[in-house]
């Protein structure tokens, strides 16, 4: 069988066509002229320029070298180890390995050995809970997945809540107290910090600094502990938390409230920077409100509420919320609120004369405020909407006077009791009253004023504004006593005298409330794995409480609440009702009440809208923004999150300073280096591997960001690498925070004697600075965007892993985007629009395959004529009539299990998740920065990025998600390659892959068209650290190097349910007193019932799901048995409205994968489209 | 000149062929017998345990069924080994003054478990269901052989691939009614059949699958 990837036809494919000539490295940036065939979808610039080095990268497998053992291990080393690993084989390897059993005192009960459990929790992220079920294996968390009955998860969580898990197995955890370094107890210092406070009357001079609370039980602490030194000040410090809400509430209804929404009942949402399928609380839930109005049967229903919603997005970073937007234009952050004014405006809510002179605004306002007040498309004459049926949302971080106007818009299309909620604010002491800011602490601190300052979990020495390092770090050794509580020995922990180990949220009993206040208690899955306590315990020993445990203070806390509050009492009792809430996982009843708003008179003129400053190349906009992956550093030492891709720039391991083309063209930079020939910028293999790019080495210029600060003549400066996001507005820099941690641990970066002359710009080494501390240009003052930023070029370089361009498709168009009207014209749009030689064959759709074996000859008809018709076309001549894989033989799938996996493109909001949750279902290793540059990185499912649209034009750049797991086809190009059969089908249909023949030859990575099988090239797995082993899921081999792997569809999961459904159905024969199970094929002969006097074995539909399916916070995955005819991929597979959009990748190959597509469809406003329309030439 | 070798040299040198061929396969030959061998598979190797423990006096001398100490063994993949409160449940009451149960005693008062010798082990790539097999007609003593008659027990198969395999493609030579699982004895002739005859019938009636697929076992 010749390998497919080593076909002659495939150099041809696209790229030779276009490739323009004789650009020198020297060349600033891309060739600026749009390529001769462009082509339509694109991941990086390189493709998309048809770069000529873009070619023979496309056509390796692995990357040069990346499949050498270049390694610097010595010959003599080499010899040893191979002399060592021999003896070993010959005297261990056979000899079974004893061992001992050794079981428990006394059982639990209800606890049976080997079963894994189930607990609720809830997964806390800067104060708000998200729901979670954990997977508890003989005591240990292996597993987490969304708590369906928790309304902030609806059965989805996000990146964070599952990669948490990997933090409270993380081997850098802080273990033990200690007093600057020298080991203590808890009890010690508890000891010490109590008599600390007893000298200070009444707590003079006590500080307290803490993140975003939202817990009852904790805020009830605070309480008692403010009462007890009633002078006491509480601070918090939240870096990525914004009170900007609270403030234009306040101004627009005369109260402090915050929003909650509902998609669901939204037909036309717009929003303005508010990433709200991406990050923050409530995004799980609020992705599956919104995908179940994305994804919908019948995307072109005219009656409100029902149909394909529409998104208009006004936002400066390219967002994943963006990135869903049917119409998404890019503008600076600053020019925001002359959106929200000019919206305000055309919708009567706001005088035109308050409107900045912005005419960009005041067009898109013009249309998008028609759309919100009356239907024109797909009805023959304009409808009124009625009210309540749309949804204007603002991101946290606009201005006060923007969001005045914004609730004041939802007002006036009687939003406010529809699709969206006004509730008090949820956190404790939110707002922040004056003197409890951050910059207040700090003032404090400088004035002598703090004598006692406990830091509980806030990490200020990493994220504090520049304005205020230095005062507060060199403050705090002024102060006589300084406590750290936090889950690490973080930046701030070394700061500070007594360093206490916090309990993580596994570990540990709490209480929490999700984004609309609805209280979880959490339970702690596991005791303390090192000597640590919950802040709750903390805070009981400090204000000398009689109750210590956790369990017991969040117990009577709820037992208070409980009195008090009879819509929780029952004649059952406290007991009952307490044991139901900590088993759901959410105490019913406790979500915050609407509160009734009214604007106030004259509030939207109240307001004033400043315009924007103007911006240019030498006085750039400078936004910062939340890391996609680690957040605000908190997760920088995880690795799981480190090297997740991040959604729309595909870099792992490090931050970089974002701006679109056009920026980048007016500041000279070049781009080429990363994909040259010249022989200056291939560098060694010991270093980072070889010409990069498309196997994710990227060796980008590094710029020097400049700020003048007022009343100073020191500016802020940071050197950071940059990166082109199309879709960014022009003149703005976006960068993201939390990078350039100095302590965070072996993975997030530690500074030593050896790098402490740390220059900024990090080498990405194992163990070194990882990224960029963006703080260091951030101010108290304007947190969220700097205005006049200079940025100059420098002589530095800087590798950043990017890998936008690993596993190419070679440009196969494999995304199928389509609009509502083309579909309502020709459902049929998605089997045609793929290449251009499908138009004779739609009938072909990809699932007919699968039903009849013997389409084979057809198929090769099919694929033959195919190729004649691509003559002379830059399309899918990629394989010749010869290269097509034999037609399926002998397979039936009849009467037995058949699964497949179905990803809807419509709903995918490539927020990563699935990623996240595969790793942990599956112990992925993670495999460092620079294994990621040599195209190695071990994710099992990928989320591809595509780009639609010139890179130059970033109003018109789109983008697509599509998530790549192992097709499992049914004529699997991988099997027939594999010389030992470590790789093989089985009789449900599932390729197989069996870890412990593979020898690792890879021919079936390189047979692969879609690039979803992963080598472990090296030992990634860490077998020694203690922690981690007990991190694994027991269900799944952990892989040692050598090997290859792939997606199984959580093949664990399949043989467990079919496990139980076989015993069920055998136990079900002895109850019936006899009768037989039926065989499949009678099944079969019965129309799929069961026979007369017979029982079947059978799994429910939803009673398996893979593990991406599961964590898909927009349900955009569906698993399950393509045979069962009632199932919920059949039907939206065979079945349904949108089963015509339904496609395989690459069905021209005939591999019958039993991973498929349903096509992504957009819901464009004809009008903006009009309006907006790219003027030609 | 002069002869160096003697011509019984060629002799020599095809013997030398011969020798050298042979070897190698004997070589090849005995590393596959050793490695089926009881030394590396430890089949049949009982060890001393902390406890001498007789399955021979509790299960055939006092007829306690094993599912009253394995009690997980048709629920979950582990047949778990019991807790040492499943021993003391009898033994706080009979022997409570045994020198030989003193470890047992031991670890009730001081919590710490008793630490068993392992005598079966799979390898790790291995994921076996007890349950599974137990439901579906496949008795204990098929795979431990008499336990009932071992007074310390040892490990009955090689537990090689080969020997899961015998019996997942022929499952009829070892298969019994469901009622008969925890039998020790059990012979099909005692139901008046052969096990040929038995084991077409209940293949049949439990729906038994061949398996022989990688997933089966291997994930």
């Amino acid at each position: 069988m010749p390998s497919l990837n080593g076909n002659p036809h495939m150099a041809n494919a696209n790229y030779e066509v276009s490739a323009p000539e004789g650009i020198s490295p020297e060349t600033a940036v891309l060739a600026t002229e749009t390529p001769s065939v462009a082509p339509k979808f694109w991941r990086s610039l390189e493709e998309y320029s048809g770069e000529k080095n873009f070619d023979e990268m496309v056509q390796r497998e692995f990357p040069r070298f990346a499949a050498e053992f270049t390694d610097p291990v010595s010959r003599r080393k080499f010899l040893g180890l191979m002399g060592a690993s021999l003896a070993l084989a010959g005297m261990t390897g056979c000899r079974q390995p004893s061992g001992t059993i050794v079981p428990n005192v006394v059982d639990t009960e209800g606890v049976l050995q080997g079963a894994p459990v189930n607990f609720a929790t809830a997964f806390p992220l800067s104060g708000y809970g998200t729901g979670v079920l954990v997977k508890s294996y003989d005591g240990r968390p292996v597993k987490l997945e969304g708590n369906a009955a928790h309304p902030s998860s609806l059965g989805g969580t996000d990146i964070y809540a599952q990669a948490s898990l990997l933090g409270m197995y993380d081997p850098d955890r802080a273990w033990t107290a200690n007093r600057a370094g020298a080991p203590t107890s808890f009890e010690d210092a508890c000891n010490s910090l109590r008599a600390a406070l007893a000298q200070l009357p009444e707590g003079k001079g006590v500080r307290i600094l803490t993140e975003t609370i939202t817990s009852p039980t904790l805020a009830g602490q605070l309480e008692l502990f403010l009462k007890k030194f009633p002078k006491a000040v509480w601070h918090e410090y939240e870096p990525l938390a914004s009170d900007e809400v609270y403030a234009g509430t306040k101004a627009a209804f005369g109260k402090a409230v915050q929003p909650v929404y509902d998609f669901k009942k939204a037909d036309v949402v717009v929003t303005f920077e508010g990433d709200f399928l991406g990050a923050g609380p409530g995004q799980a839930a609020y992705s599956r409100q919104f995908a179940s109005r994305r994804g919908v049967e019948t995307p072109d229903a005219v009656e409100p509420g029902k149909g394909m919603n529409r998104l208009y997005a006004v936002e400066c970073m390219q967002t994943v919320t963006g990135t869903k937007a049917d119409h998404r234009h890019p503008a600076r952050v600053s020019q925001i609120p002359a959106y929200v004014a000019a919206l305000a405006a055309e919708l009567g809510v706001l005088g035109a004369d308050k409107v900045p002179a912005d005419e960009s605004a005041k067009k898109w306002a013009k249309v998008v405020a028609a759309d919100l007040r009356k239907r024109s498309d797909l009805v023959s004459t304009p409808t009124d909407r009625p009210k309540g049926s749309t949804l204007v949302v603002a991101g946290d971080h606009i201005p006060a006077a923007a969001q005045t106007l914004v609730a004041l818009i939802n007002q006036e299309l009687g939003n406010i009791g529809s699709t969206v909620n006004y509730v008090e604010p949820l956190a404790a002491g939110r707002p922040l009253a004056a003197g409890r800011s951050f910059g207040d602490l700090v003032k404090a601190i400088g004035s002598k004023e703090v004598e006692f300052l406990l830091i509980v979990e806030a990490n200020p020495v990493h994220t504090a504004p520049a304005d205020l390092l230095g005062a507060f770090t060199t403050g705090l050794k002024s102060v006589k006593t300084t406590a750290y509580v936090g889950t690490y020995q973080d930046e701030t922990a070394h700061a500070c005298e007594w360093r206490l180990p916090a309990a993580h949220w596994l570990e540990s009993w709490g209480d929490i409330k999700g984004h609309d206040g609805t209280v979880t208690i959490q339970q702690p899955l596991i005791a303390p794995l090192y000597n640590a306590h919950s802040p709750l315990e903390l805070f009981a020993d400090l204000v000398g409480d009689e109750i210590k445990m956790g369990y017991e203070l969040v117990r009577r806390k709820w037992s208070a609440e409980y009195k008090a509050n009879p819509a929780y009492q029952s004649a059952a009792g406290f007991e009952k009702w307490w044991r139901r809430s900590v088993h759901d996982g959410v105490i019913a009843g406790s979500v915050a009440k609407p509160v009734a708003v009214r604007g106030v008179e004259g509030a939207a003129n109240s307001v004033t809208i400043n315009s924007a400053p103007a911006a240019s190349k030498d006085s750039l906009e400078l936004v910062f923004r939340a890391d996609e992956s680690i957040y605000d550093g908190r997760f920088a030492n995880n690795g799981w999150l480190m090297e997740l891709p991040k959604p729309l720039s595909k870099i792992t391991w490090d931050n970089a300073a974002y701006m679109n083309y056009k920026t980048a063209e007016e500041l000279k930079i070049s781009l080429r280096k990363g994909y040259s020939t010249d022989p200056k910028y291939i560098a060694p293999a010991k270093d980072f591997g070889t010409t990069g790019g498309e196997h994710g080495r990227a060796i980008v210029e590094v710029l020097s960001f400049q700020i003048d600060q007022p009343g100073s003549k020191e500016k802020l400066e940071l050197k950071l690498p940059v990166w082109i996001l199309p879709g960014l507005p022009d003149s703005a820099v976006v960068v993201q925070l939390g990078y350039g941690r100095k302590k965070a641990g072996r993975v997030g970066g530690n500074i030593t004697p050896k790098n402490e002359k740390f220059d900024g710009i990090a080498s990405g080494k194992q163990g070194d600075v990882i990224g960029f501390n963006t703080y260091k240009l951030r101010t108290s003052s304007s947190p969220w965007v700097q205005s006049g930023v200079k940025a100059f070029r420098t002589d530095k370089e800087h590798i950043l892993a990017c890998t936008q361009g690993h596993h190419s498709m070679e440009g196969r168009e494999p995304v199928r985007v389509g609009t509502v009207e083309q579909n309502k014209k020709n459902p049929e749009w998605a089997q045609k629009s793929h290449g251009n030689a499908h138009d004779a064959h739609d009938d072909h759709a990809g699932h007919e395959h699968a039903k009849q074996d013997d389409h084979g000859h057809a198929e090769h008809a099919h694929a033959d004529k195919e190729h004649k018709d691509d003559h002379g076309k830059t399309s899918l001549a990629v394989v010749s009539k010869d290269n097509i894989l034999p037609p399926l033989k002998g397979y039936q799938y009849t009467g037995t299990h058949k699964w497949g996996l179905l990803i809807d493109l419509t709903t995918c909001t490539g927020c990563n998740s699935c990623v996240v949750a595969c790793q942990a279902e599956n112990n992925i290793p993670v495999v460092g920065k620079f294994e990621v540059t040599r195209g190695r990185e071990m994710h099992w499912i990928r989320v591809d990025r595509y780009f639609v649209g010139a890179p130059d034009k970033p109003a018109h750049i789109e983008a697509q998600f599509l998530p790549l797991p192992c097709m499992q086809c049914e004529n699997a190009p991988c099997e027939q390659v594999c010389p030992v059969a470590a790789t093989v089908h089985s009789y449900d249909g599932l390729n197989d892959m069996a870890y412990n023949r593979c020898v690792g030859t890879r021919y079936c990575s390189n047979n692969c068209p879609y690039k979803v099988r992963r080598f472990n090239f090296f030992q990634y797995t860490d077998y020694t650290t203690p922690s981690l082993k007990l991190l694994n899921n027991p269900e799944v081999s952990v892989r040692t190097r050598g090997v290859m792997e792939k997606c199984t569809y959580c093949v664990q999961r399949i043989r467990n349910a079919e496990i139980d459904a076989h015993k069920k159905a055998v136990r079900e024969i002895d109850a019936k007193g006899g009768g037989r199970l039926a065989r499949p094929s009678e099944l079969e002969a019965n129309n799929g019932k069961t026979p007369e006097g017979m029982t079947r074995v059978q799994i429910k539909d939803g009673a398996v799901k893979s593990a991406c399916q599961q964590s898909c916070p927009s349900g955009s995955i569906i698993f399950g048995d393509l045979n069962d005819h009632h199932s919920a991929i059949h039907r939206l597979r065979e079945d349904s409205k949108r089963s015509k959009t339904h496609y395989s990748l690459l069905e021209e190959l005939n591999t019958v994968p039993r991973t498929t597509y349903l096509a992504a469809l957009r819901n464009p406003n004809p009008a903006y489209v009009a309006a907006f329309a790219e003027k030609k030439g | 000149m002069a002869q160096i070798f003697p011509r019984y040299a060629n002799t020599l040198f095809r013997l030398a062929i011969v020798g050298a061929i042979l070897g190698a396969a004997g070589i090849g030959y005995a590393t596959m017998v050793l490695a089926r061998s009881p030394y590396f598979t430890r089949a049949e190797d009982a060890q001393t345990q902390p406890i001498q423990f007789s399955h021979a006096h509790h299960v055939n001398g006092l007829g306690i069924d094993c599912r009253y100490c394995h009690t997980a063994v048709e629920e979950t993949a582990h047949s778990n080994v019991p807790s040492t409160k499943t021993c003391m449940n009898c033994h706080s009451q009979m022997w409570v003054g045994s020198k030989m149960l003193e470890p047992v005693r031991e670890s009730y008062k001081t919590g710490q478990s008793i630490e068993w010798k392992r005598l079966h082990r799979l390898a790790d790539f291995v994921y076996f269901n007890h349950s599974i097999h137990v439901n579906k007609g496949f008795g204990c003593s098929a795979c431990h052989g008499r336990v009932d008659h071992m007074q310390a027990v040892y490990q009955k198969g090689t537990l090689l691939m080969e020997w899961c395999l015998e019996c997942h493609r022929y499952p009829e030579k070892y298969i019994r009614p469901r009622d008969q699982i925890f039998n020790m004895a059990f012979k099909a002739e005692d139901l008046g059949k052969t096990q040929e005859q038995l084991g077409k019938e209940l293949v049949e009636k439990y729906g038994v699958r061949s398996l022989k697929e990688c997933s089966t076992c291997h994930r």
